[in-house]
C-alpha cells in the first residue's frame, strides 16, 4: 500500500517529468518533447486562467462589461455598478478580439497604440530621472558634504579612505566605459587608452557577473535534485 | 488606410505626450488622470492574453492540420484548453487540482529545463573559458575572485568576502553604471521614436 | 594523442557525472552552512528588523519556476522575519507563474506561524493579492489608487472590505506601504525603482536572482535600493538568521532549504574552479607544445 501510494502520487508524477526533462542531457528523445510540449500548453493555460480571475475579470469586465450584462438580463447575481468611464478601455480591449478575424486584424493596432504611447511616454522622465540623473549624480560627487561620504563608510563598513579612492575610481572608471562605448570619435592617441581602460572595467564587470551567474545556475541544479532525493526518501527536506 | 495606419500612429503620439507631460504637472488633476490612465492599461492589458493564446492554438491547429508532429500538437492543445478549463471552472485556490497541477506538473518542467544550464555552463568552463590574453585573464580572475567570495567559504575567509563586496561595489558598480546611463539614453531614444512615428516596427508588416 | 591532448577532450559524460556527486554529496551527508551575512543582505535584514509592528511589507514575486531554488525560500525567509517582527504582509505578482509561487510562499508560511502556536489570521496580517497585468502600469496605479488597481483579492474578496480585509481597507496607495520588497528573475527591480521609488519615493528592496545580482549594487549607492538579496546565498544567510529569531521567539524551527543547498553550490562553484583550471591547463600544455615541434 506504501509503495502504491507513492508510486501513484504527485511527487512520482513531479519526478517522472524532471527525468523526462534530464533525459535530454543524453540526446533528444520523444519523452523530452512531449515533457516540452506538455509544458508549453499547460503554462498558457495556466496564464489564461489566471489573467481572467485576477486581471480581466475585476479590472475590466466587473467595473462595465458584466454590469452593462446584467442590465440586458444576460448574466443575473447581485447588480453590479457601472463605470461608465470604462467604456474607453473597453473598447480598446475588444478590438483585441480582431485577431480572430484576419480581414480585420489590424484594428489590434490600436490598443497596442494606447499601451505604447503612454508606456513610452511616461517612461521618458522616469527613465532619465532613474538611470541617467541619479546615477550621474552618485559618480560625480555622490553627496554634497562630509556628512554623506561618512554615512556611505557607516553603510559599506569601509574606511573613509576606501570611500573616497573607490568614489574617484567609480568616477573615472564610469567616464572610461562611457568613452569606450562613444564610437563617433576615433578611439586613437591619449582618448584610445582611456577607451582601452573602459575595456578593462567592462571585463571586470562581465566577470562578476559571471562569478554571481554560477552561483544561479548551480542553485537551480541543486533545486532539483534536492527534489529528486526527498522524492527517494534519501533526504527530509 | 485610417484606421490601420494613420489612427495608431496618431494615438500613439498623443498618448506619449500625455504620458510624458503629465509627470511634470503636479496639480492633482493631472495625477488622478495619470491614475485613470494607468488603470485602463491594465484593463486593457488584460486582454492581450487572447493574441498570445489565439496564436499558440492556430500554430497548434496548423501542425495537426499538416499532419506535422500531430501527437505532440494535440498534447500541447489538449494540456492548453484542460489546464485553463480546469481553473475557469472549478477554482484556482491553494488546494485545488489546479494549483496541483501547477506544483507538480508545470513547476517540474519549467525548473528541470533551466537546470540544465549547471551541466552546460561547467562543460563551457572547462572547454571555452580560456586566459587567451590580458583582457579573458581579467574576467577570468574576477569571476574566481567572486565565485569564492560569494560562496561560503567567503563566511570564514573574511578577506575574500571583503575583496567580492569591494568589486561587486566599485569596479563592477561602474561598468553597470555605464552600461545604464548608455541603456537609458537608448530607451529615451526609442521611446521618443515610437511616439514621434519614426520606429513603426510595432505595426508589424 | 598526447595526455593533455586527450585531457582537453574528455568527454561532456564524466564532466557532467563529476558535478553530479560532487553536488549530491553534501545534500546526503546533511552539510549545513553556517553563513555570515554579506553586506547587502545585512541592509535588508536590519530595515525589516527596524519596521514597527503594524507597519506594511508589501511583497511582489516576479519568478518563475527557473528561479524558484534561489528566490522561494528567500521569500518564505522574509515573510516569516517580517512576521515575527509584527509586520503585516501583503503580496502580489507581476508575472503568471510568480502567483502559485507566491500563493505557496504565503501558504506554507502561514501553516509554519500555526505550527509554532502562533496562528495567523487572513485579511488581517496577511493578503496575498495575486496577479496583475501591466507590470509599470501596476506599479505606478498602486502609488494612485491601491483599491481601483486591486479591487480583490486571489481569493475574490473585496479589498476595501473593513470587515473581513481590514488591513487591505486601509492601504490607499505607496504612502500606506512601508516597504516593497520584489523577488525578481527579470529586471522588475528597475521598473520598481524607476516608477515607485522616482515618482513616489516608496522604499523599495530587491531579491534577484544571482544572474542578476551584480547589476544592482548602483542602486544601493544611490539611496534607491535600502539593500539586495543576491542569489541562493543571500538566501541561505537569511534564512539561518531567521530560523535562529524563531526558534528563540517562537521555539519552532523552520524546514532548511537555502542552508543545506548553498553547501552543494560552494562545492560546485569549487569545481568548476577546477574544471577551469584543468582546461586552461591542458591548453597551455597542447600550445607548449605546438610551439616545440615547430
Amino acid at each position: 500500500m506504501g509503495i502504491l501510494h507513492w508510486l501513484f502520487s504527485w511527487e512520482t508524477l513531479a519526478a517522472f517529468l524532471t527525468l523526462a526533462i534530464f533525459s535530454f542531457l543524453y540526446k533528444e528523445n520523444p519523452v523530452y518533447r512531449l515533457a516540452e510540449y506538455l509544458f508549453v500548453g499547460l503554462s498558457a493555460g495556466y496564464g489564461f486562467a489566471m489573467t481572467y480571475f485576477l486581471a480581466m475579470k475585476p479590472n475590466l469586465m466587473d467595473p462595465f462589461i458584466i454590469p452593462i450584462m446584467q442590465r440586458l438580463h444576460l448574466l443575473g447575481g447581485e447588480l453590479l455598478p457601472i463605470n461608465w468611464w470604462y467604456i474607453i478601455p473597453t473598447i480598446f480591449a475588444l478590438l483585441y478580439l480582431s485577431v480572430i478575424t484576419p480581414k480585420y486584424s489590424y484594428l489590434i493596432r490600436l490598443p497596442f497604440a494606447f499601451l505604447l504611447g503612454l508606456g513610452s511616454g511616461m517612461a521618458i522622465p522616469r527613465a532619465f530621472q532613474a538611470s541617467i540623473l541619479e546615477q550621474m549624480w552618485d559618480t560625480i560627487l555622490h553627496s554634497p558634504n562630509w556628512q554623506g561620504y561618512a554615512e556611505l563608510s557607516k553603510q559599506y563598513e569601509w574606511s573613509l579612505t576606501v570611500v573616497f579612492i573607490s568614489a574617484i575610481i567609480i568616477f573615472v572608471s564610469v567616464l572610461a566605459v562611457l568613452a569606450y562605448f562613444f564610437f563617433s570619435k576615433e578611439h586613437k592617441g591619449a582618448y584610445g587608452k582611456f577607451a582601452r581602460f573602459g575595456i578593462i572595467v567592462l571585463m571586470i564587470g562581465f566577470g562578476a557577473s559571471f562569478g554571481s551567474t554560477v552561483m544561479a545556475r548551480y542553485s537551480l541544479l541543486i533545486g532539483r535534485l534536492m527534489f529528486l532525493l526527498k522524492w527517494l526518501h534519501i533526504v527530509s527536506y | 488606410m485610417f484606421f490601420s495606419r494613420t489612427l495608431p500612429m496618431i494615438l500613439v503620439f498623443v498618448m506619449g505626450v500625455i504620458g510624458a507631460s503629465l509627470y511634470f504637472i503636479p496639480h492633482p488633476s493631472a495625477q488622478a488622470l495619470e491614475n485613470t490612465l494607468s488603470q485602463w492599461s491594465i484593463a486593457i492589458g488584460s486582454f492581450a492574453i487572447f493574441l498570445a493564446i489565439t496564436s499558440l492554438i492556430r500554430r497548434y491547429i496548423t501542425n495537426i492540420k499538416r499532419g506535422k508532429e500531430v501527437v505532440y500538437n494535440l498534447v500541447a492543445l489538449i494540456s492548453l484548453f484542460g489546464m485553463a478549463l480546469l481553473g475557469l471552472i472549478n477554482g484556482t485556490g491553494p488546494d485545488s487540482v489546479f494549483q496541483k497541477i501547477f506544483i507538480n506538473v508545470q513547476v517540474p518542467l519549467d525548473a528541470t529545463m533551466f537546470s540544465l544550464l549547471g551541466f552546460y555552463v561547467t562543460s563551457a568552463a572547462y572547454r571555452a573559458f580560456r586566459a587567451r590574453n590580458v583582457e579573458a585573464t581579467l574576467l577570468l580572475l574576477t569571476a574566481i575572485l567572486v565565485i569564492l567570495g560569494i560562496s561560503t567559504i567567503g563566511d570564514s575567509q573574511t578577506w575574500l568576502r571583503d575583496l567580492q563586496e569591494w568589486i561587486m561595489n566599485v569596479p563592477n558598480l561602474a561598468q553597470k553604471r555605464g552600461i545604464t546611463i548608455g541603456v537609458g539614453l537608448g530607451m529615451i531614444a526609442t521611446s521618443v521614436k515610437i511616439i514621434l512615428g519614426i520606429e513603426r516596427n510595432w505595426m508589424g508588416g | 594523442m598526447s595526455f593533455w591532448e586527450k585531457l582537453s577532450k574528455l568527454p561532456r559524460f564524466w564532466i557532467y557525472l563529476g558535478l553530479l556527486i560532487v553536488m549530491i554529496l553534501p545534500i546526503v551527508l546533511k552539510i549545513k552552512a553556517h553563513p555570515k551575512m554579506g553586506l547587502e543582505t545585512r541592509l535588508v535584514y536590519d530595515y525589516i528588523d527596524h519596521m514597527k509592528p503594524g507597519s506594511v511589507l508589501l511583497m511582489n514575486f516576479t519568478y518563475g519556476p527557473s528561479s524558484m531554488p534561489e528566490l522561494h525560500p528567500m521569500a518564505k525567509a522574509v515573510m516569516r522575519h517580517a512576521l515575527l517582527r509584527g509586520v503585516k504582509v501583503i503580496g502580489m505578482s507581476l508575472n503568471i507563474e510568480g502567483t502559485g509561487l507566491g500563493l505557496d510562499v504565503f501558504n506554507s508560511v502561514a501553516k509554519e506561524f500555526q505550527e509554532a502556536g502562533h496562528p495567523l489570521q487572513y485579511g488581517k496580517d496577511y493578503v496575498y493579492l495575486g496577479y496583475k497585468t501591466g507590470y509599470a502600469m501596476v506599479i505606478r496605479g498602486i502609488g494612485g489608487d491601491f483599491h481601483e488597481t486591486f479591487p480583490v483579492d486571489y481569493f475574490g474578496h473585496s479589498t476595501s472590505d473593513e470587515e473581513t480585509m481590514p488591513l487591505t481597507a486601509r492601504i490607499h496607495n505607496y504612502d500606506d506601504i512601508d516597504l516593497v520588497i520584489d523577488f525578481s528573475a527579470s529586471g522588475s527591480g528597475a521598473t520598481w525603482i524607476t516608477y515607485a521609488y522616482q515618482q513616489f519615493n516608496q522604499k523599495i528592496a530587491i531579491g534577484i536572482t544571482a544572474v542578476m545580482g551584480a547589476d544592482y549594487q548602483q542602486y544601493i549607492r544611490t539611496g534607491q535600493l535600502v539593500g539586495l538579496l543576491n542569489g541562493m546565498k543571500a538566501a541561505a544567510d537569511y534564512e539561518a538568521a531567521v530560523a535562529k529569531l524563531m526558534e528563540k521567539e517562537l521555539h519552532y524551527t523552520p524546514p532548511p532549504y537555502a542552508t543545506v543547498g548553498i553547501t552543494a553550490v560552494t562545492w560546485a562553484q569549487l569545481y568548476l574552479i577546477l574544471m577551469v583550471i584543468v582546461g586552461n591547463l591542458a591548453f597551455f600544455m597542447i600550445r607548449k607544445q605546438q610551439r616545440r615541434r615547430r
